[in-house]
């Protein structure tokens, strides 16, 4: 029992030279350790175990008295020919001795890798590890300055890495001419490669120019992070320029919106201008010839100033209507409204128009029905059924003209119709009818008289009393409008 | 005597150009649109045409262009009378071919002026 614990002794004081050498010296590298505790094992084996065993089962063996094959020298208990100490001792002598020799020997002839002497260097000198952390290439191996020079280049462009190597150079006044790399300037290379592309690919940049530089797993992770964090980043810059793509969409959208909106607004102004221009040149036109012409018949120079009235009348209704249309359309108008018999209103337009649909012999025909009592701004509903009737008997044709006005009540709302047989509105016109100055708006053909915006009006209007005006598409014999009320 | 066809769809500056051209002693005629202006150049083949652009049925391009490519009416001068007074509008009648071109409100005056310059000498 007292032999085995001893042989386990002798063992376990194999692990002890590689540890404490370890530990003071810096140059220990991991093989020479491995193969320093190997070889003194074996020695032990041979030295310790070996022979006990064979006493064990041979009574007086040959290879404990004369050696194996005979070789005195090689006698496990008496090693090159030692022979005063006793089995244990002897046993932990020799295993020491090649443990210690391997150990030193290997250490010396193979250098391990710089991390192995980072690590090696971290322990021996731990006061000194923020140095350490500064220095750390140190142990990196070679590199040459023009091939770290080139990676810069590729980073930072040839005039800023000129720049950061001159700096370099005379903070540690070094010969610039200089082929082999020293660790400061790796070092430094790297910290200025961060600022451009990250400490991890930083380091992995400059690992591959300096020569023999394994790339450890925890350095792949923190690669890997970093690219993580990158890859983060750019999700999230991707889903901003995602959010300001929409918003410039958006934008854009209401960019055209606006630019259509002024388009409008200038045609509208341009029309408005054309409108005024034509009773305007009328009226100078008859006012200059009045002027210079002092003997102009009496009934001539009647007819003209007549001319002149009239045209100033239109030129005022124009301008009413235009500043009426605005106010309706941008919705600045409110309606007086109250309550009034819908018949009532319709006796009083068609009484205002009593006088032009008698200098056109035309007949109107409303048709008899139940009153009924709605609320409506009486002023303006007046002013779309006179702007119906007016329109009607403009279209209609001397002698035979006819207008017809319906109400229909249902359960839900009141309808006007207000029909005629004069020549009705061409198909394509159907559709602008109710835009403002839809008369001139076919290019360079005037309609009949009028100022192309009473349909307008009178929609504004309708519609201000969430109520619609609508032309009958199918009805051929002349033009029919249809006019809803809610109840 | 010259002959002057006024073509423009608006009584009143038709009734105050008849007027003013009759008393300067030009030979007048009138037309509403450019189909009645033409039927009238067939029959007179008037010296000058005063044409307003803005009119129901044929307009003035319209009519301008059937007078400057019938070789019949050559020796025509062609006024535009128009409300159109953008600097493209006038280009645009100018090149059609017309001798001048008078934005609505004119002065009669002036437009006399012109007709003169151009038929009576």
């Amino acid at each position: 029992m007292f032999s085995i614990g001893l042989i386990a002794f002798v063992i376990i004081a194999q692990l002890a030279p590689a540890f404490f050498i370890g530990l003071f010296w810096n140059r220990g590298s991991a093989v020479a350790a491995k193969t320093g505790i190997i070889v003194g094992s074996l020695v032990t084996f041979y030295t310790l175990v070996l022979p006990f065993i064979t006493e064990v089962f041979v009574e007086g063996s040959s290879l404990i008295t004369n050696g194996p094959a005979g070789i005195a020298l090689l006698k496990p208990y008496e090693l090159f020919g030692i022979d005063f100490m006793p089995p244990v001792t002897h046993a932990f002598f020799w295993s020491m001795v090649f443990n210690i020799m391997f150990y030193l020997v290997f250490s010396v002839l193979q250098k391990g890798d710089y991390r192995e002497r980072n690590y090696a260097e971290l322990v021996v000198n731990a006061s000194s590890y923020g140095e350490l952390q500064e220095n750390a290439f140190v142990w990196r191996g070679e590199a040459y300055v023009s091939e770290i020079r080139k990676a810069l280049i590729r980073f930072l462009g040839e005039k800023r890495t000129a720049r950061a190597l001159n700096l370099f150079y005379r903070k540690y006044d070094i010969d610039p001419e200089e082929e082999k790399a020293d660790a400061r300037l790796v070092n430094f290379s790297e910290k200025l490669l961060t600022g451009s592309i990250g400490a991890a690919s930083a380091k992995l940049m400059i690992s591959s120019v300096v020569k023999e530089q394994p790339v450890s797993l925890p350095e792949v992770l923190k690669i890997l992070e970093e690219n993580k964090e990158t890859i983060t980043i750019n999700k999230q810059l991707q889903q901003q320029s995602h959010d300001l793509k929409r918003l410039s969409d958006r934008l854009k959208n209401a960019n055209q919106a606006l630019v259509e909106k002024d388009r409008q607004k200038d045609e509208f102004l341009d029309t408005v201008a054309h409108e005024l221009k034509t009773p305007t040149a009328s009226i100078r036109a008859a006012s200059e010839i009045l002027f210079e012409d002092d003997d102009m018949p009496i009934e001539l120079k009647k007819k003209f100033l007549d001319n002149i009235v009239n045209d100033s009348d239109r030129l005022a209704a124009l301008i009413t209507n235009i500043l009426d249309l605005e106010k309706l359309s941008n919705g600045r108008e409110v309606m007086d409204k109250k309550q009034y018999s819908l018949k009532e209103t319709l006796r009083k337009a068609v009484d205002g128009v009593y006088q032009l649909a008698l200098k056109k012999q035309v007949r109107i025909d409303v048709k008899e029905t139940d009153d009924i009592n709605l609320f409506y701004d009486e002023d303006r509903i007046l002013q779309v059924f006179t702007n119906l009737l007016s329109n009607s008997i403009k279209f209609v044709s001397i002698n035979d003209g006819f207008i017809k006005v319906k109400t229909q009540i249902t359960d839900e709302s009141v309808l006007m119709i207000f029909e005629d047989n004069g020549k009705g509105v061409p198909q394509e016109d159907m559709g602008f009818i109710f835009d403002k100055f839809y008369q001139s708006n076919n290019q360079n053909v005037k309609k009949p008289m009028g100022s192309g915006m009473g349909l307008a009006i009178s929609r504004h209007i309708i519609e201000s009393h969430n109520g619609s005006i609508v032309i009958d598409p199918n009805f051929k014999e002349g033009a029919r409008f249809i006019v809803e009320f809610k109840k | 005597m010259k002959k002057i066809l006024i073509v423009d769809d608006e009584p009143n500056i038709v009734m105050s150009l008849e007027y003013a051209f009759k008393k300067q002693g030009y030979s007048v005629f009138i037309a509403r649109d450019g189909s009645e202006a033409l039927v009238i150049m067939e029959r007179e083949f008037p010296d000058l045409v005063i044409l307003d652009v803005m009119m129901p049925q044929v307009d003035g391009y319209e009519t301008i262009e059937i007078i400057k490519n019938n070789p019949a009416f050559a020796k025509a001068k062609v006024i535009f009378l128009s409300a159109k007074s953008k600097a493209a509008d006038i280009e645009k009648g100018l090149k059609l071919g017309a001798d001048e071109y008078f934005t609505k409100p004119f002065s009669v005056k002036k437009l006399i002026t012109a007709v003169d310059n151009l038929i009576r000498k």
